[in-house]
């Protein structure tokens, strides 16, 4: 990913977030890469310019297609873990349902909700919300056969061994991992992490 | 055999609900004979126990139910046209902004018109056997109107945010998000339409008297100053009219809990 002299502010503010912000952020697959910064400082700003969710007001970002995990949960209302899931993948129209089902059983492993297939969304713990989120997001990125996965804030209220435990499959499944945190504990477990020390 | 405590309590709650429901129906029942025994003439005000036989009379006649189906059809059909048209108007609103600006303005003129003025200028238009389902259903219109469009704009920009970014197909967003955020808002609406195009049809039969209608019974009655069927008449309407949102409102409550 290449950001080259980016310049953004939000409609209707003046201050900018960035100003003329150059950096080049190379990830291996199966590497896993920590955006490290204060609060406010712009990391979901950033990842935000980078899926291209916001345009900038000049400057140029080169990033690959990436599948995008936001801060919030965004989860759809009434449905059930595996049904979040197959709303966003684009083979569920198809007539594959087993098929289909045994796959997406497979994401819910990977981030241990296998027990709640079938639970609807408002009965999950704010932690296990966040975990199918992020199910979902890695289900999306294998189905459209996208490496790059840009994870804002992936593990709120999510325990450190699920942590480590899911950072490790995303290792082994040789994702390209870009994430923002900032837990000590979380930016240990990454292989490099990249500071973003102030506006611009 | 001891009592079970459960019970008595669930058949006390029960009676005072009864009692609740039926002590203001008896007094305000009570007040018409006294009111109709002071006045002293049937002409003017009948007593509640003549109304009730009258309606005993009218109950198992061939003409009684047909007349009355004939008015919950004609009155329904226009109802369910004004639903149609104000959900297709809706969508159109919320999608084109030179139809924003035509519709809206003139669709909440249409809700200030006395409903009397709207019939007899429809009356001038279409036959009179059809104007009052024109009016239930011009009734129905800027209620649907107004409930649909709130409900179009009511899912979560969030959640469509990230139906953009994960390329969920229109049909599916649709289904998963717009639908289930607009669902609560039109069965509200769709509750207080039906309950005021069922009372302007019949207003619209009164004026318009059409053939085999509710309305030209209450319209010939006060001509031949036949008191009693007007009450009696008037009465088929209050029930109808107070089953139907009772029957609504249960089937509403019904499909809001399931879209919540």
């Amino acid at each position: 990913m290449e950001i080259k002299n980016l310049t953004f502010a939000y409609p209707l503010s003046d201050q900018k977030i960035f100003d003329g912000l150059t950096l080049s952020v190379p990830i291996e697959p199966g590497e896993i890469v920590a955006l490290k910064a204060p609060s406010g400082a712009g990391k979901t700003t950033l990842l935000r310019l980078l899926a291209g969710l916001e345009t900038p007001a000049s400057g140029t970002i080169e990033c690959p297609p990436c599948a995008f995990l936001f801060q919030e949960d965004r989860l759809i209302p009434r449905l059930s873990a595996r049904n979040q899931l197959r709303a966003v993948l684009p083979s569920a129209a198809t007539d594959a349902a087993v098929a289909v089902a045994a796959d997406i059983d497979s994401y819910l492993t990977l981030v241990d909700l296998q027990g709640d297939t079938d639970t609807l969304v408002e009965e999950l713990s704010g932690g296990m919300k966040r975990r199918l989120a992020l199910a979902r997001a890695i289900a999306f990125a294998k189905e459209t056969g996208r490496d790059l996965l840009l994870l804002d804030e992936p593990f709120t209220g999510v325990d450190a061994a699920r942590i480590t435990s899911i950072l490790a499959s995303l290792r082994r499944l040789n994702f390209r991992v870009f994430l923002t945190a900032h837990e000590e504990s979380i930016l240990a477990l990454a292989d490099r992490v990249i500071a973003l020390e102030s506006k611009g | 055999m001891k009592n079970n405590p459960n019970q008595a309590k669930n058949g006390g709650d029960f009676l005072h609900r009864f009692l609740q429901f039926l002590a203001p129906v008896l007094f305000w029942i009570v007040i018409w004979e006294i009111a109709s025994l002071l006045i002293g003439r049937e002409v003017l005000l009948p007593s509640p126990l003549r109304t009730l036989s009258r309606l005993g009379e009218l109950l198992p006649t061939a003409a009684f139910w047909q007349k009355t189906l004939s008015s919950l059809v004609r009155i329904g059909l226009g109802t369910l046209g004004g639903i149609l048209v104000g959900v297709l108007l809706a969508m159109l609103t919320k999608s084109f902004k030179p139809a924003d600006l035509l519709l809206s303005p003139a669709i909440r003129v249409m809700r200030t018109i006395p409903v009397t003025s709207f019939i007899l200028l429809v009356l001038l238009w279409v036959r009179k056997d059809i104007t009052p389902g024109v009016i239930a259903g011009m009734m129905a219109l800027p209620l649907i109107w107004e409930s649909t469009l709130a409900g179009l704009a009511a899912p979560d920009p969030l959640l469509l945010e990230m139906a953009k970014t994960y390329e969920m197909s229109r049909a599916r967003q649709w289904r998963l998000i717009r639908i289930p955020a607009l669902m609560p808002h039109f069965l509200s609406g769709l509750s207080g339409a039906i309950g005021l195009s069922w009372k302007a049809g019949i207003a619209a039969e009164v004026l318009c008297v059409p053939a085999m209608a509710i309305g030209k019974e209450v319209y010939q009655s006060k001509l031949y100053l036949e008191t009693v069927d007007l009450f009696a008449w008037t009465a088929v309407v209050v029930i109808l009219s107070l089953l139907i949102e009772a029957i609504t409102k249960k089937l509403i409550v019904k499909a809001v809990a399931k879209w919540k």
